[in-house]
C-alpha cells in the first residue's frame, strides 16, 4: 500500500481557510457543485464526510459500470500531448497484451510507477505507459449524453479514507467477535459459541460504560449502510478488475471494512437494511474467492507477496458489481436468478469460484427456467453482461474457454432461422455481444475469430444460406451485420502481421465482398428500408461505405509484398462482385458524394465478373464512374485513381466490340486527360482505354 | 518588406503573410538561414501586432460589434501557433538575434494573451487560442537555450494565472457549445485555408478552462523551479473538479498529482492523511 498512500494523500485536500501553513486532511476534499455546500470548519468534524456520502450519485455509479474504466491508475498517467517530456512519444498501435499467467499486473505495475520525474526515468517509463494510454484513447464515451462516469481512482481512496475515519477503534474487536460468532452459528460449533458468548457478556458490560463508543459503532454502520445503498459497494467490486494493483488493494481493504460493519450487531438492528444478508453474501463470497485464488498463486509462485491482489477479468468483477445492485432490489427481474447463483456456491463456505473465469453466463444464457418470459430475460441479461463487461483480451480468453463465441453464432443462426419477428431484439443483443467480443478482445480475439471460429466464413455462409429478407427483418439488425463485418476487418488492419490468419482474412475479404454488396442491395429493396427516415438510410449507406473501405484496406495489405499486381490481372473472376450489382450501386441515390467516391475506390480493389447477358451494362457503368471521377476533386480519390482506371480498362476489354466508337465514353475520357497525367501509370492506362475506344472509328 | 509594412494593413501585408506562411510550411524541414530568418521575423511581427489586435477584439466584444478586419486576432494567434508547431514538427529553431531583439514585445504578447485567456472579456475561441499560444510558446522555448527562455518564465506564468482574481470564475465557466460543436472552424474555414493555416483536421480547439489547466500542467512540467499553489488556487481547482473521466477532470487530477509530487520533492507536505 506504499504507492497508494502517496496519492491517497494527494486526493485529500483543500481548506477553505486561507492559511498557507495549515495542514490539510483527507476528509476536507469536496468537488464541483458541492464545493460550497458543506464547510468542515463550520459544521464540525462529524459532518466532514457528509457531503461525500450525500452526493455520491447512484446514477453516475451505474454509468461507470456500463463502461468501466479498468485502465485507471491511482497515480494519474501523464498527458503525453501536454507535458513537455512526452512530446516526442511515438504512437503505438498495439493493445495491452497481458495474459492470465502473468496475473495481468505486470504492465500496470510499471505503468503506475512514479510518473512525474523528468529525464531518463520518464523516457523508460514511456514505453510501458504507451499501452495504457492507447486503451484510454479508445475509451471514449459510447453512451448517450456526456460522460458522467466516476473516476474510480479518485472515489475509491475517498471511500477508504471515509471508512477509516469512522472506524471505531475500540469497537473493532467486538464487531469482529460477533462476526465470528455469526459464522460459526451456521456450523453449529457450540463450544466456540459458548466462549464467545462469555466474551460477549464481558464486552457488553464494557460497552454500556462507554456510550460514545456505541455511537461510533452506530455511525460507522450507518455509513456502511448508506454506502451500499448508493451503490458504492458495486463500484468497489468492479474495481477488482483494474489494471493498477494499488486500486485492487484498496478495493479489498474497503470490502474488508464493509464486512466489519455488515457483520456487526448494529447492522442487524437497522430495520431498513433488509438486503444486508444478500450484500454480506456477495462480499463474503468474493473475499473468500480472492483468498483461495491468492493461495493458489502462492503455491505456484512462492515469491508472490501476501498483499498482492489478483486481477479479476472485468466481466467477472462487473458481474459481481451488477449482482450487488440487483440483490438490493427484491422486485428486480433477475433477483431470484442472481440470489440463486450465490446460494448455490457451497464449496469453501460459498467462495466465489469465478475469480478467473466467466461467471453465470452459461446458466443464464441456456436458462432452464420454467417461465418463457423469465427465460428470455435471463438470456438478454447474460448478453447485456457480455456487451457491457467484456473490456479486454483477458475477458475474451475467459469467454472463449466457455466456448461463448461459437455458442453465440450457433444461437444466432438458430434464432434467425425461426423467422420470428419477436426474436429480433434477442438477435440484436447476440450480434452486439459478438461485436464487443471482436472489438475489445484484442489480437487474441481476432486470431481466434478468424482462424478457429471462422467468423468471416460464417457470415458469408449465413447470408448465402438463409432467406435474408425474412430472417433479418429490421434495419437495426442489418446495421449490426454490417458493423460486425466492419469490426472484424478493422481488427485485421490493426493487428496485421504476416501470419496465417492475416492471409486467411485477406482471402476471405475478397469473397465476402460479394455477399456484403448483395446484402446491401437487397436491403435497399425491402419495404422497411424504404419506410425508414432519410437520416437512417443515409447512416446505413455510410456504414456500408465504411465497411467496404475497411475490406479494401484488408485486401490492400497483400499489396505490401507486391502481390497486388498479380491480383489485378485476376480481377475478372467468377467469385467476384456481379457487374449487375455494381450497376445497381451506381444507379442508387447517394446522400453523400464523397461516400460514392470511396465506394467506387473500394470496388476497384476487388474482383468482379460479367455475364454475357449483362454486357450492355459495361458502357453504362464506365460512363457513370467516369462522370463521378470528373466531378470529384483529385485529392479525394488520389489513392484509388489508378485502380479505378484499371478497373474501367478491364471492363472495356471485356466488352471491346460494343464499346468501340462510344462517343460518350470518348468525350468523358478526353475530359479526364488532365487528371490522368498525375502519374505515368495512369496516363498509360488512359491512353490504352482511349485507344480501345477509337480503334475502328 | 515585413518590417516596412509592419504598421500597415491591407492586401500588401495579406499577400506577404500568405507567401511567407506557405514557404515556411513547405520548406520547414529545409534548415536554411533564410527560412529561419523569415520564420523569426514573421513570428516577431505577429507578436508585435497581437496586443493591438486583442485590444480591438476585446472592444468589439464588449460593444457587441463585428468590425470588418481582414486579419483579426484569432488569425494572428493561429498563425503564431502554426509557426511554433512547424518548428516543433521539423525540429528547427528561431534566429536567436532576431528573437532577442523582440523579447520585450514577445513578453507583452504573452501577457496580453494571458489576460484575455483568463478574463471573460473576449469570445471563447479567442480566449482558448490565447492560452494555447502561451502553452506552445512555453513548451518550445523552455527546452531551448534561448534568451527568450529566460524571459518566458514558467514559474511566473503559473503564478500569474493561479493568483489572478478571475481564476476561479474562469474555471467555473460553462463549456462553450461553439467550440464543442466545432462551429468556429466551420465558420472560418475560408480564412484558415486562405492563410494556409494548418491542416483543418488537426485544429482541435479546446474549451478555455481545459486550455487553462493544460497551461498550468505545462508550466509545472517544464519548470525547473519548485512550483506551488496556494489554498485559494487549490480550492478553485478542486471546485471545478467533477470526479469524472472527462478530459478536463483527467487533466486536473494529473495537475493535483504533479503539485503533490513537487511538494514532496521539496519536502513540503501539502496533503496528509489523518493520524
Amino acid at each position: 500500500m506504499k504507492q497508494s498512500n502517496t496519492f491517497l494523500n494527494s486526493t485529500s485536500m483543500v481548506s477553505l481557510n486561507h492559511q498557507p501553513s495549515r495542514n490539510l486532511f483527507t476528509d476536507e476534499v469536496r468537488w464541483g457543485i458541492y464545493e460550497n455546500e458543506h464547510s468542515p470548519l463550520v459544521q464540525g468534524r462529524d459532518m466532514n464526510w457528509e457531503w461525500f456520502i450525500e452526493n455520491l450519485s447512484p446514477e453516475r455509479i451505474r454509468l461507470t459500470l456500463s463502461q468501466f474504466p479498468f485502465w485507471e491508475s491511482l497515480n494519474p498517467l501523464p498527458l503525453i500531448e501536454i507535458e513537455r517530456w512526452y512530446l516526442s512519444t511515438d504512437d503505438d498501435h498495439d493493445d495491452n497484451q497481458h495474459t492470465e499467467d502473468d496475473d495481468k499486473s505486470k504492465s500496470s505495475d510499471s505503468a503506475t510507477s512514479e510518473t512525474g520525474s523528468k529525464g531518463n526515468e520518464t523516457r523508460s517509463e514511456n514505453d510501458v505507459q504507451k499501452k495504457v494510454v492507447n486503451i484510454i484513447r479508445r475509451d471514449y464515451w459510447q453512451g448517450e449524453g456526456t460522460d458522467g462516469r466516476y473516476s474510480p481512482s479518485f472515489i475509491l481512496p475517498m471511500i477508504l479514507s471515509m471508512l477509516l475515519a469512522f472506524l471505531p477503534s475500540e469497537g473493532l474487536q467486538r464487531m469482529s467477535k460477533i462476526s465470528k460468532m455469526n459464522e460459526l452459528n451456521d456450523e453449529n460449533d457450540e463450544i466456540w459459541k459458548k466462549n464467545t458468548e462469555t466474551d460477549e457478556v464481558m464486552l457488553d458490560n464494557e460497552y454500556e460504560s462507554q456510550n460514545d463508543q456505541s455511537v461510533q459503532c452506530e455511525v460507522y454502520v450507518d455509513i456502511c449502510y448508506r454506502l451500499c445503498e448508493k451503490g458504492g459497494a458495486a463500484l468497489v467490486l468492479a474495481s477488482l478488475s483494474c489494471i493498477d494493483p494499488c486500486l485492487r488493494q484498496i478495493s479489498v481493504a474497503i470490502i474488508g471494512l464493509l464486512l466489519k460493519g455488515i457483520y456487526s450487531k448494529e447492522a442487524h438492528e437497522i430495520d431498513l437494511w433488509k438486503q444486508r444478508p444478500q450484500i454480506q453474501m456477495i462480499l463474503d463470497s468474493i473475499q473468500r474467492g480472492l483468498t483461495l485464488r491468492r493461495d493458489g498463486i502462492k503455491s505456484k509462485n512462492k515469491e508472490s507477496s501476501l498483499s498482492d491482489v489478483s486481477r479479476l477479468p472485468p466481466v467477472s468483477a462487473i458481474f459481481l458489481a451488477q449482482a450487488s445492485l440487483i440483490v438490493s432490489k427484491v422486485d428486480h427481474d433477475m433477483y431470484s436468478s442472481i440470489n440463486g447463483f450465490f446460494l448455490k456456491l457451497t464449496e469453501n463456505h460459498g467462495a466465489y469460484k469465478d475469480t478467473g473465469s466467466l461467471p453465470a453466463f452459461i446458466s443464464l444464457f441456456c436458462s432452464s427456467s420454467d417461465r418463457p418470459d423469465q427465460l428470455k430475460k435471463e438470456k438478454i441479461w447474460a448478453l447485456s453482461l457480455l456487451s457491457e463487461a467484456v473490456l479486454d483480451n483477458f475477458d475474451y480468453v475467459v469467454a472463449s474457454r466457455r466456448h461463448v463465441p461459437a455458442l453465440l453464432l450457433t444461437t444466432f443462426e438458430t434464432t434467425a432461422r425461426r423467422k420470428e419477428k419477436s426474436s429480433s431484439f434477442e438477435m440484436e443483443s447476440i450480434l452486439k455481444a459478438i461485436i464487443i467480443l471482436v472489438r475489445n478482445g484484442g489480437r487474441i480475439a481476432y486470431s481466434h475469430f478468424t482462424q478457429k471460429v471462422g467468423l468471416t466464413s460464417w457470415i458469408k455462409g449465413f447470408l448465402a444460406s438463409v432467406d435474408v429478407t425474412k430472417c433479418l427483418s429490421t434495419l437495426s439488425l442489418r446495421f449490426y451485420i454490417l458493423r460486425l463485418v466492419h469490426e472484424i476487418m478493422n481488427c485485421g488492419v490493426r493487428y496485421c502481421e504476416d501470419t496465417v490468419s492475416d492471409k486467411y482474412l485477406i482471402a476471405e475479404a475478397r469473397f465476402l465482398m460479394r455477399s456484403v454488396v448483395d446484402f446491401f442491395i437487397e436491403t435497399t429493396h425491402t419495404t422497411f428500408y424504404r419506410k425508414e427516415r432519410d437520416s437512417m438510410r443515409s447512416q446505413f449507406q455510410s456504414l456500408f461505405c465504411k465497411t467496404m473501405c475497411s475490406m479494401q484496406s484488408v485486401v490492400l495489405l497483400s499489396s505490401k509484398d507486391g502481390k497486388e499486381g498479380v491480383e489485378i490481372e485476376n480481377r475478372l473472376a467468377s467469385r467476384g462482385v456481379n457487374i449487375k450489382s455494381i450497376h445497381a450501386l451506381l444507379e442508387m441515390p447517394w446522400a453523400n458524394h464523397k461516400e460514392l467516391v470511396r465506394l467506387i475506390g473500394s470496388l476497384s480493389s476487388f474482383s468482379f465478373f460479367v455475364n454475357k447477358s449483362d454486357m450492355d451494362m459495361v458502357a453504362l457503368i464506365c460512363a457513370s464512374i467516369l462522370k463521378v471521377l470528373l466531378a470529384t476533386d483529385f485529392v479525394e480519390m488520389s489513392s484509388n485513381y489508378e485502380r479505378i482506371l484499371k478497373m474501367i480498362e478491364l471492363m472495356l476489354e471485356k466488352d471491346k466490340d460494343n464499346v468501340v466508337g462510344n462517343a460518350v465514353l470518348i468525350n468523358l475520357f478526353l475530359s479526364l486527360r488532365f487528371k490522368s497525367t498525375v502519374s505515368n501509370e495512369s496516363i498509360e492506362i488512359w491512353k490504352r482505354c482511349l485507344e480501345m475506344l477509337k480503334n475502328k472509328t | 518588406m515585413l518590417d516596412k509594412s509592419m504598421n500597415k494593413a491591407g492586401p500588401e501585408v495579406d499577400a506577404i503573410l500568405v507567401m511567407s506562411l506557405t514557404s515556411i510550411a513547405r520548406k520547414g524541414n529545409i534548415e536554411s538561414k533564410e527560412i529561419m530568418k523569415l520564420r523569426s521575423n514573421l513570428f516577431s511581427w505577429l507578436c508585435v501586432i497581437l496586443p493591438k489586435k486583442l485590444k480591438r477584439e476585446q472592444k468589439d466584444y464588449q460593444h457587441n460589434k463585428v468590425k470588418d478586419d481582414s486579419f483579426p486576432a484569432y488569425l494572428v494567434l493561429m498563425c503564431l501557433i502554426n509557426i511554433i508547431n512547424i518548428t516543433i514538427v521539423t525540429k528547427t529553431s528561431f534566429d536567436e538575434d532576431i528573437i532577442s531583439g523582440y523579447s520585450n514585445q514577445i513578453v507583452k504578447a504573452v501577457i496580453s494573451s494571458l489576460k484575455i485567456g483568463i478574463s471573460n472579456i473576449c469570445r471563447d475561441e479567442v480566449s482558448s487560442l490565447c492560452l494555447r499560444f502561451v502553452r506552445v510558446l512555453v513548451t518550445t522555448f523552455s527546452g531551448l537555450n534561448s534568451s527568450l527562455s529566460k524571459v518566458l518564465n514558467a514559474f511566473q506564468i503559473h503564478m500569474m494565472i493561479a493568483t489572478h482574481s478571475m481564476f476561479k470564475s474562469s474555471l467555473a465557466k460553462q463549456e462553450s457549445s461553439d467550440i464543442k460543436n466545432n462551429v468556429f472552424v466551420e465558420n472560418h474555414k475560408k480564412s484558415l485555408l486562405h492563410f494556409n493555416i494548418m491542416d483543418l483536421t488537426k485544429l482541435d480547439l479546446k474549451d478555455t478552462k481545459l486550455e487553462l489547466v493544460y497551461l498550468l500542467l505545462c508550466c509545472v512540467s517544464v519548470s525547473d523551479k519548485y512550483i506551488d499553489i496556494d489554498t485559494y488556487g487549490m480550492s478553485s481547482l478542486i471546485g471545478a473538479y467533477n470526479a469524472g473521466l472527462s478530459e478536463f477532470d483527467r487533466a486536473l487530477r494529473r495537475l493535483f498529482y504533479l503539485y503533490e509530487l513537487n511538494s514532496t520533492k521539496h519536502e513540503k507536505v501539502r496533503f496528509r492523511s489523518q493520524e
